[in-house]
């Protein structure tokens, strides 16, 4: 099931990039994260977290200030401390 | 520069009456092009690009600056900044093309991430898979090279060296001659806009600009209405220089409609024009319901690419009703400087000819492309 799941997010991925759809390609990245995490594959699936991070902050995504988020709970990423322009005010820091 | 250029270049600088101009070499050796581009540009502000060219939050745009990459960004925040258009890790190009961006700049090679003051925002899998942090990864130090610019009636200038005055103080003399023009202004959108390539320096567009001069010999059609005797030369030594014009006249279409005129003009306006370059390469126009502006691209020692813009005085004329007038406006501008590419073109291929010694200037007419020629002579001789 699992493995059926994650050759089907490939498939889609591969499409994604091809139209260079980056909201789709964040959510299907974090589609893959989840799937890892299911696995308990951490390092996997913070390598998707990041790769979802990454095209949610391209695209303006409010869904990446969660994807930080998680991405710091897991030490792979750092508190914002400046403030951020240009990007949604969802990423400034709780103060 | 040696013994001989520096002759040369007094002899510029020499009052207009016993003056040379510039020699040859300024237009045709591109070692003196490279010399200029750090004296004459890099250490002065030079105009990039009109703030029109990224009229919506988050449009980017990318621009050689001499062999330089940068881009032009309207941040989120409203405020356009130029960077230079490099990432700070391997030194890939960022945005090679016109875009609108939703969200961070985001460098297409390895995906670091910047928001839009420049701030290094993320840098995905830089400690190995998955680990986006590295303790040798400073992201504070590491935000995008912002170059100093400061946007002025909607061009966008910059100051490479980051060493020359506030634009403000550079430029003070011009916008307190036109002070009555600081209002805003309305771009006339796609049909206000036009490009001209011609094969020459740069400098003989300023030169031509500046003077009144030819008019009665390469626009006769202007000299109709607009006769030699009633321009007026205007030179303001190191900053600017370029023709008044007592006789000029708005657009009325035939159904007796005008563009709207600017707020609050002096009587010397009502039938006044003047054209000026600001050193080096913008060339302005203001008029009573108009006004433009000509960047200077200089895409080659012989090569310049002049892109002009019109402006109006009120978001009215923005309409679709004003499309017309709009349009006939820009294509009586458009004909007026296609006439000058031949001589600009013509003088930069005497700058080949072996025994040219950089001409001689009227006294009377050529005041201002002297006063010209004088600064840019001035910016070599200040130089270390
Ligand atoms: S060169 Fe830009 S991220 Fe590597
Ligand atoms: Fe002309």
């Amino acid at each position: 099931m699992n493995a059926r799941a994650i050759q089907q997010i490939d498939a889609e991925l591969i499409a994604a990039h091809e139209r260079g759809d980056g909201p789709t390609l964040a959510g299907l990245y974090e589609a893959a994260a989840g799937l890892r995490d299911e696995q308990g594959d951490v390092d996997a699936a913070c390598f998707f977290l990041t790769q979802a991070y990454v095209f949610a902050l391209e695209a303006g995504l409010d869904r990446s200030g969660a994807l930080r988020d998680r991405l710091i709970a897991n030490g792979r990423e750092e508190k914002l401390t400046a403030r951020i322009v240009g990007v949604r005010t969802a990423f400034l820091p709780a103060e | 520069m040696n013994h001989f250029q520096q002759f040369a270049l007094d002899q510029v600088t020499q009052p207009v009456e016993q003056a040379r101009g510039l020699p040859n070499e300024h237009y045709t050796d591109p070692a003196l092009h490279e010399a200029e581009k750090q004296h004459v540009f890099f250490d002065n502000w030079m105009a990039l690009c009109f703030g029109k060219d990224v009229p919506e939050l988050g449009d980017a745009m990318p621009f050689e600056a001499l062999g330089q990459p940068l881009f032009v960004l309207r941040g989120r925040d409203g405020v356009i900044r130029v960077f230079q258009n490099v990432c700070r890790h391997r030194g890939m190009i960022l945005v090679d093309r016109k875009k609108r961006l939703s969200g961070v700049v985001r460098c297409p090679y390895h995906s670091w991430c910047y928001d839009h003051s420049g701030a290094l925002h993320t840098t995905p899998h830089v400690g190995g898979p998955g680990y986006n942090t590295h303790d040798a990864i400073d992201r504070s130090s590491l935000g995008l090279i912002e170059i100093r610019s400061h946007v002025w009636q909607d061009i966008v200038f910059v100051n490479m060296s980051g060493n020359a005055p506030a634009f403000a103080d550079y430029a003070a003399s011009l916008i307190e001659r036109w002070g009555e023009f600081e209002q805003p202004i309305w771009f006339g959108g796609e049909d206000s806009a036009f490009e001209l390539d011609a094969a020459t320096n740069w400098k003989l567009a300023v030169e031509n600009y500046c003077e009144s001069y030819h008019l009665p010999w390469v626009h006769p059609g202007l000299n109709s209405y607009s006769r030699l005797e009633d321009h007026y030369n205007i030179i303001e030594p190191g900053g600017y220089s370029g023709q008044g014009t007592l006789v000029y006249r708005s657009i009325i279409s035939e159904t007796g409609e005008k563009f709207d005129d600017f707020d609050g003009l002096g009587d010397k306006w009502v039938t006044g024009a003047e054209y000026a370059a600001l050193y080096p390469n913008v060339l302005l126009g203001v008029h009573r319901d108009q006004k433009f502006a000509i960047i200077l691209v200089p895409t080659g020692m012989e090569q310049t690419l002049e892109r002009v813009a019109i402006y109006y005085a009120s978001p009215k004329m923005q309409d679709a009703s004003m499309a017309g007038m709009r349009r006939r406006n820009a294509e009586l501008w458009k004909g007026v400087f296609e006439e000058d590419i031949f001589v600009v073109e013509g003088m930069q291929k005497g700058r080949h000819a072996m025994k040219f010694d950089g001409g001689r200037f009227s006294p009377v007419m050529d005041g201002p492309t002297h006063a010209f020629h004088h600064w840019v002579a001035s910016q070599f001789k200040r130089a270390p």
